[in-house]
């Protein structure tokens, strides 16, 4: 299945202009082809309503969709849920969380009806005097909010996101959508902040929301701040490519501060925490300067940019139509990258080019690279050069350059040795250097698409930038080319245009705009399931922020929680049984492949959740806002919003033309929504899959089939460097150093106007500079290694299978909580090695604190030798400020109150919160 | 001081009213919280998964023991013929009889189903050695009372052939009970030597009751043993304290030799948290009244032998404690891999922590507290009605001048 | 002869306790009782540490000390060989809990409807739809998910488990998937010198 690749312009969405997506038309043709064929469609249960089995796709963590379940009614009541061996995702398993979506229906703490608050004073602890209201009286109100916004500044709408059961909050119209429809540049996610993965994998390989491995053939796998899926405990499928790889032998290695269940299972390399871009340097090190045939000369001199030809200026030297050049050594002249008579491409040298001196783009990496030795890496991260040395090795051996592996007929390379990596280092002040780097290391293994590397878990097909035959960066690694003063956004995207979030930043620009050069202030807020006071970091401040506003609505809310309190109304929706909507599940985390050898195929498809009978009076969250906009008059601007970017799975993203859509779009345009109806979700679902499968196979059938894989991979074409055999990666980062040359001398100008910009963004624009860099660049003085000495230590966060992030009833499940209590050790407890406890006089069992330059939060001592004695560590993402939910969560030991978001302690690129702190601990 | 008087001449102050109603009084507030345990469940007590037998069981143990001790003396004295000690066997019986009382009823208020009770008799298992145990307490039971009856109609011959099936069942009755525990390869009980360890305590501790209850009883001039009596029975005891710390010692030593898991257990008995309940048995319930009644001169004077025979049964009474919490807390001290981890952070090791894995709540104290109340009123009952007339010391002893 | 076991491989257990969760709900056992249990450790000293899991409930002994200390013979074993508690014959005794060296037994210390999973709220509608299955004052474990197994399906921990490490069948059938696992991979019982000949294999055992 090869598909055609267009030219992707991005595409101005605000008030329904711009042109349709190619992809559109295409869609039809990408045929749609069930994994199994059912024998009987199973009987839902949810049409009855009170007794037998009903089937849906799970919500219970981030991966929503990634399992689907099983659940059993009996009188109306759920009785058990189970997974549903139907799917092969989690073949018949469920973890813990998707366990508990019985109790997240039946959770007393659930908001039950539309609520306005009738108490002015907002607080944690202040009761807000909810009265209940209709429907129509709320989302009156809440049209009304909006519209008058809508009418004077848009931009006085401030949205945010996070992960809610229903679909707006990260599909459908979500992930900011709607919001930017209307025309706000208020769209912040409010979790994405903790989440800043994308850049790298957006930037190089055109994969969003992951980069994963391919667990079917890789040998050797390096696991940088990450769970591949076993830590979490994640039932899609990763843990089990994990378990199954570790009966046939694959080697994992995990580096990182604490010996987790990954590490334990493979190899354990204890590294100080925040040093991981040291490490991936010195590897490159060793590679260029060390180890003999250290890389994949090939691949590096056929499908990376390396042999560019550069300027001074550290520009492409262009040629004939614009194209950059690279010079033949066998023909010692310069051709464009896609000269056919090019032969061998020169990594290596000095030329000239009509009068202008250059020289490859590997030579300038390499140079980038020369003092980043492993002894120099030893430094920062406390691992002895032997063992950084021993990997780099071990990469190479693994990697077995020029081998090949034979799939379905078809001769592809086999590089069974790649890095990933995740959250733990992207949340670190270098994040994204290290994103990106190691995705530049994984080129130089040659392993990118191909078995036994790397690939987007969406796999989808390369961008490509036609002009320089390279992969085109995209969504939030888009190249700058805008930029305003005075900033238009609250969450400072002018400054920070490659966050994935910065909403801690809107958070201090909410509370004081005109300081920060707004020349607004915002006044109506929208959280669409989000939480920012507890979700990240900075509570106070968030909470001020809400405060600062003239009207909050907390759209599709579900309990009483901390974004309630300071809430004017609440929207609550269904529970996450009792939604009936689909989702186009974008795939997994960690693997891209397993031993199903349909995996790929049925990684990816469009999953229904057929939901319960609601309980209470509440209201599908994607129903809320089509009524919404109903009321304000803008059901058109809705209904266009949809055509052109579909409604099922991350619509926010298809302008970005990623192929195969990150959504279902509609291809048969007679069943796209006709102008002037409201269409309720449940029909334009329907309408977009019958748009997409045919007349006849929209949401009823849907719900018959369980699932419908949606352009998924087989055989060989899982591996996208196989669909496309000349794309080049960007191992010289051209386009970020572009991104660079054009945004600091707006923010130069910035300064010099007067405006003290750095003062504001805590961070010098020089830094900035550096950052945006082609080469290697290694950050001196970095936040982690200049905090006072009275904080000695480390603290990090690390997953906890319970309690992996805040979503619904993820920490305030009582039969998690009990069990935990029970038999974790770490329940509430901070990780501290034997010999730091004992230099603090702290024993198993006390109470301790763990104070940052920030804050503190308590929790139980627990000794363990799995910990770094420079380290402690703290588990899950627990913690809670009102009592509201339940008193005994405000004593859980919470990591997001010793960390801080503020300007100054994010990555400056990728905007991601630094969620490694300096520490000191005592007995409480 | 003994009062010494011809037997008659003092005035027998039986049990008065206003004791026997305040004893009525605990015992019906120890019913009240039976009821109120029956309505709720043992949730109301102290228990737990980790630690799920406590106070009721303890005290079954103990009284079970009180109750073999005081038998075994009362009928060893028929089947040996030994003349002096058959004079005490209706007050001993009277003890036993009421001690086993209480052990059933102690075991009963801590049934969970108690409803299902009759299960017991029709459908047996008889590899348990609780139904072992059903079935000695019974018959042990029907022994006490047919001798009680036949000891009052004063007819010796039954009551001597009686005693040969006495002693022996006496002897069963606390074997069976040691057999509950003993027999359990899951926990630090498991010893062969567990059943002697029982009948030493029985004897000791039974006879030491009973010598306490004999005191009681010549005070209020209900029954007088007499000097010599006196005299020879805290003999016997010094002589079972000595057998009772042998076993013991035998068993400390097999445990801690080894150095393994069972050392593991003696540490927690040794130095953490039984450990008050050990030491308390070691030195209060074994060494000093061992070296008290070890002499004869001590044996004379009835002060010393009060607090001995005190401290006897305060002792054992630590043993059965020690005995029950430190096989439910031995685990954590050496990391049994099936336990509950949240209990990790209770320090097994640290000096008298009982209280985290099991403290008795106050209606499992008032239930206690009440079966025994129940036990001490029916025990003075029984001596105010079947004691009137029968004394140890038949003959009017010289007349002396009445004390006090 | 039907003999049902289960095979547990600990060497590839993530220690996710879906397994918990998976019993918990399939048979809503009271608040604070689980008839599976994951017990969590570690070996080692840093940095050649790492961490141990041991998924553990009843073991079905053949020749388990519970059965034999039961005085009304309310803990039997089933037509499958394995060991069920009959809440009718059982007085509450927990005489089983303390023979028991797997701590697999845990008591109804209170009824269900005196402690709901959410303290402070009344029960939840699936407790009060199971609350019944769970009487007051007897010893409860796991019963090798029977009403499952008796419908061909696997029990609730097994089908659930995300890294299938578990494996269920017949261990009186030679040519059962989990008797041939047992034997390739040498799985044997815990603490398999108390002589409880337990159904529970365990491989990957320090």
């Amino acid at each position: 299945m090869n598909l055609d690749t267009m030219n992707v312009t991005r595409r101005d969405f605000v008030k329904g202009s711009g042109a349709v997506a190619a992809a559109a038309a295409l869609g039809s043709a990408l045929a749609f082809k069930p994994v199994e064929a059912f024998a009987e469609a199973p009987q839902n249960a949810a049409n009855e309503g009170t007794a037998g089995e009903v089937y849906g796709h799970c919500r219970m963590c981030m991966l929503c969709g990634s399992c689907s379940f099983v659940a059993t009614l009996k009188d109306g009541v759920v009785v058990n849920i189970e997974g549903d061996p139907d799917r092969a995702n989690n073949a018949g398993t469920l973890c813990p969380r998707g366990k508990s979506a019985i109790m997240n229906l039946y959770n007393p703490h659930r908001i039950k009806a539309p609520m306005k608050r009738t108490n002015p004073e907002k607080g944690l602890e202040v009761d807000p005097g909810w009265v209940e209201i209709s429907w129509d009286e709320a989302l009156d109100t809440a049209a009304q909010k909006i519209r008058e916004c809508y009418d004077t500044d848009i931009r006085k709408l401030v949205q945010m996101y996070s992960f809610a059961p229903y679909e707006s909050g990260h599909a459908t119209l979500g992930i900011g959508l709607w919001a930017h429809a209307l025309g706000t540049p208020n769209a912040s996610s409010t979790k994405g902040q903790m989440c800043a993965i994308h850049y790298g994998g957006c930037y190089t390989l055109s994969a969003f929301p992951t980069v994963n491995y391919d667990g079917k053939y890789v040998e050797y796998l390096v696991i940088l701040g990450k769970s591949v899926g076993y830590d979490s405990g994640l039932a899609g499928g990763d843990a089990r490519t994990f378990a199954d790889n570790l009966r046939r032998g694959v080697k994992y290695v995990t580096v990182g501060p604490r010996a987790s269940m990954e590490a334990t299972r493979g190899e354990w390399v204890s590294a100080r925490l925040g040093s991981d871009l040291a490490l991936v340097y010195a590897w490159m090190h060793c590679m260029l300067y060390e180890i003999e045939n250290g890389f994949d000369e090939p691949f590096v001199k056929n499908r990376t940019n390396a042999p560019y030809l550069i300027d001074a200026n550290g520009d492409y030297v262009r040629g004939e139509g614009n194209k950059p050049l690279i010079w033949d050594a066998a023909s010692n002249s310069a051709k464009t990258w896609d000269d056919a008579t090019l032969t061998d491409p020169a990594l290596e040298g000095s030329f000239e080019v009509n009068g202008t001196p250059c020289r490859p783009a590997f030579v300038a990496f390499k140079e980038a690279l020369k003092d980043f030795t492993p002894e120099w890496a030893e430094e920062y991260s406390a691992v002895p050069a032997e063992k950084i040395r021993e990997i780099a090795n071990n990469l190479v051996t693994y990697a077995s350059f020029g081998k090949t592996v034979e799939i379905d007929g078809k001769t592809l390379p086999l590089r069974p040795a790649a890095v990933i990596i995740g959250r733990g280092i992207t949340n670190q002040e270098d994040g994204t250097l290290c994103d990106i780097y190691s995705r530049v290391l994984n080129m130089l293994l040659g392993n990118i698409g191909y078995p036994g590397g790397i690939i987007s878990n969406m796999y989808c097909d390369y961008l490509p930038n036609e002009t320089d035959g390279t992969t085109e960066p995209y969504f939030e690694a888009k190249t700058c080319t805008t930029f305003n003063w005075p900033p238009q956004g609250l969450d400072y995207a002018d400054v920070y245009p490659h966050r994935h979030s910065t909403n801690t930043l809107m958070m201090r620009t909410m509370c004081d705009p005109e300081y920060y050069g707004f020349d607004y202030k915002p006044s109506v807020v929208v959280s669409c399931g989000a939480n920012p006071i507890t979700v990240t970091a900075d509570s106070e401040v968030a909470q001020q922020a809400m405060k600062s506003v003239d009207y909050v609505i907390y759209q599709g809310c579900y309990h009483y929680d901390e974004m309630s309190m300071f809430s004017d109304l609440l929207l609550p929706e269904h529970a996450s049984l009792e939604c009936h909507t689909c989702h186009l599940f974008p795939g997994n985390e960690g693997s891209a492949t397993n031993t199903d050898p349909n995996f790929a195929a049925s990684n990816r498809g469009i999953v229904v959740r057929k939901g319960l009978a609601p309980m209470f009076n509440t209201m599908d969250g994607n129903d809320q806002l089509i009524e919404i906009f109903d009321r304000m008059g803008l059901i058109d601007l809705w209904n266009e919003t949809a055509n052109e970017n579909g409604c099922i799975g991350y619509s926010a993203l298809h302008q970005f033309g990623q192929q195969p859509p990150a959504s279902v779009v509609f291809a048969d345009e007679k069943w796209k929504l006709q102008p002037g109806v409201k269409y309720t979700a449940e029909e334009m679902f329907d309408r977009v899959l019958k748009s997409n499968f045919g007349d006849d196979k929209g949401l009823a059938y849907l719900d018959e089939q369980k699932m419908l894989p949606y352009n998924g991979f087989y055989g060989a074409d899982i591996y996208p460097s196989h669909r496309n055999q000349t794309i080049r990666f960007t191992l010289y980062l051209e386009a970020q150093k572009r991104s660079g040359d054009f945004l600091i001398p707006k923010l130069r100008e910035v300064q010099e106007s007067g405006f003290d910009l750095e003062e504001r963004i805590k961070y010098s624009i020089d830094e900035m500079r550096r950052r945006y860099c082609a080469v290697p660049y290694w950050p001196e003085n970095r936040v982690i290694d200049n905090q006072p000495p009275e904080f000695p230590l480390f603290a990090c966060n690390y997953r906890q299978p319970f309690y992996m992030f805040r979503l619904a009833n993820m920490d305030q499940d009582p039969i998690r909580r009990d069990y935990s209590a029970k038999y974790h050790p770490d329940n509430n407890a901070v990780l501290v090695h034997p010999s730091t406890a004992a230099e603090n006089g702290l024993e198993e069992g006390d109470m301790m604190v763990v104070e940052s330059p920030f804050g503190k939060t308590k929790g139980r001592v627990h000794t363990t030798e799995t910990i770094r004695p420079d380290t402690v560590a703290i588990g899950g993402a627990r913690g809670r400020k009102t009592s509201w939910m339940g008193k005994d969560l405000l004593e859980d030991t919470s990591m997001n109150d010793i960390m801080s978001g503020d300007f100054g302690y994010i990555d400056p690129i990728h905007g991601g919160v630094i969620d490694t702190v300096r520490v000191k601990i005592y007995k409480a | 001081m003994a009062k010494t008087d011809i037997a008659g001449t003092a005035p027998r102050r039986p049990f008065s009213k206003t004791m026997l109603a305040v004893f009525a009084a605990i015992t019906a507030v120890g019913v009240g919280c039976w009821v109120w345990q029956l309505m709720s469940g043992l949730q109301v007590t102290g228990l737990s998964d980790t630690n799920n037998w406590g106070s009721y069981m303890i005290f079954f143990m103990f009284f079970v023991g009180l109750s073999a001790g005081g038998l075994i003396v009362a009928s060893s004295a028929h089947v040996f013929n030994i003349e002096p000690f058959k004079k005490v066997a209706l007050p001993a019986v009277i003890c036993s009889t009421v001690c086993i009382c209480l052990a059933a009823a102690f075991v009963l208020v801590d049934l969970g189903g108690i409803q299902n009770i009759w299960r017991l008799f029709t459908g047996p298992n008889f590899a348990s050695p609780l139904i072992w145990d059903v079935c000695v307490i019974s018959l042990y039971l029907i022994i006490n009372i047919l001798d009680i009856v036949w000891i009052v109609k004063g007819d010796e011959r039954k009551v001597n052939v009686l005693s040969r099936f006495a002693l022996p069942t006496a002897i069963a009755v606390h074997s069976v009970t040691a057999w509950i525990f003993g027999l359990q390869i899951a926990r630090t009980w498991n010893t062969a030597i567990m059943a002697p360890i029982f009948v030493a305590s029985a004897c000791d501790s039974g006879l030491a009751l009973l010598i306490l209850a004999l005191v009681w009883l010549e005070r209020r001039n209900i029954f007088r043993t007499g000097e010599k009596l006196f005299k020879s029975l805290s003999g016997l005891l010094a002589v079972f304290i000595a057998v009772d710390a042998f076993f013991i010692g035998c068993e400390l030593l097999t445990m801690g030799y080894p150095g393994g898991s069972e050392a593991e257990a003696l540490k927690v008995m040794a130095f953490g948290a039984t450990a008050p309940f050990f030491w308390f048995e070691v030195v209060f319930g074994l060494v000093v009244p061992f070296v008290i009644l070890v002499f004869a001169k001590n044996r004379e004077k009835r002060g010393l032998v009060i607090l001995a025979s005190a401290l006897v049964v305060l002792g054992v009474f630590c043993k059965r404690v020690w005995l029950m919490l430190t096989a439910f807390i031995a685990p954590y001290a050496e990391h049994v891999p099936t336990m509950m981890t949240d209990y990790l952070s209770y320090d097994a090791m640290t000096f008298g922590s009982v209280a985290p894995f099991y403290t008795p709540t106050l209606p499992e104290l008032g239930i206690t507290v009440g079966v025994l109340a129940l036990g001490v009123l029916v025990f003075m009952v029984l001596c105010n009605v079947l004691l009137g007339k029968a004394s140890a010391d038949p003959a009017p002893a010289v007349a002396q001048k009445s004390e006090g | 002869m039907t003999h049902y076991g289960m095979m547990i491989d600990v060497s590839t257990c993530a220690g996710c306790d879906a397994c918990v969760m998976a019993c918990k709900y399939q048979n809503a056992t009271p608040h604070g009782m689980y008839w599976c249990k994951v017990i969590k450790g570690e070996y080692g000293t840093y940095p050649n540490s790492g961490q141990t899991v041991l998924p553990i409930g009843c073991q079905h002994c053949t020749n388990a000390p519970c059965v034999r200390a039961c005085p009304t013979g309310a803990s039997h074993y089933d037509e499958n060989g394995n060991v069920q508690v009959d809440y009718d014959k059982c007085i509450g005794c927990r005489m089983c809990m303390g023979a028991c060296p797997y701590g697999a037994r845990e008591f109804n210390w209170g009824s269900m409807d005196e402690n709901p999973y959410y303290e402070g709220f009344e029960q939840t509608p699936y407790e009060q739809m199971r609350a019944s299955e769970h009487p007051r004052g007897v010893v409860e474990k796991c019963v090798m998910c029977n009403g499952r197994t008796a419908q061909g399906k696997e029990p609730a921990c097994v089908q659930t488990c995300i890294t299938k490490s578990r494996v269920f069948g017949d261990l009186d059938d030679p040519d059962s998937e989990i008797c041939k696992q047992i034997a390739e991979k040498g799985a044997h019982p815990l603490m398999e010198e108390l002589g409880t000949r337990p159904s529970v294999y365990y491989v990957g055992l320090q």
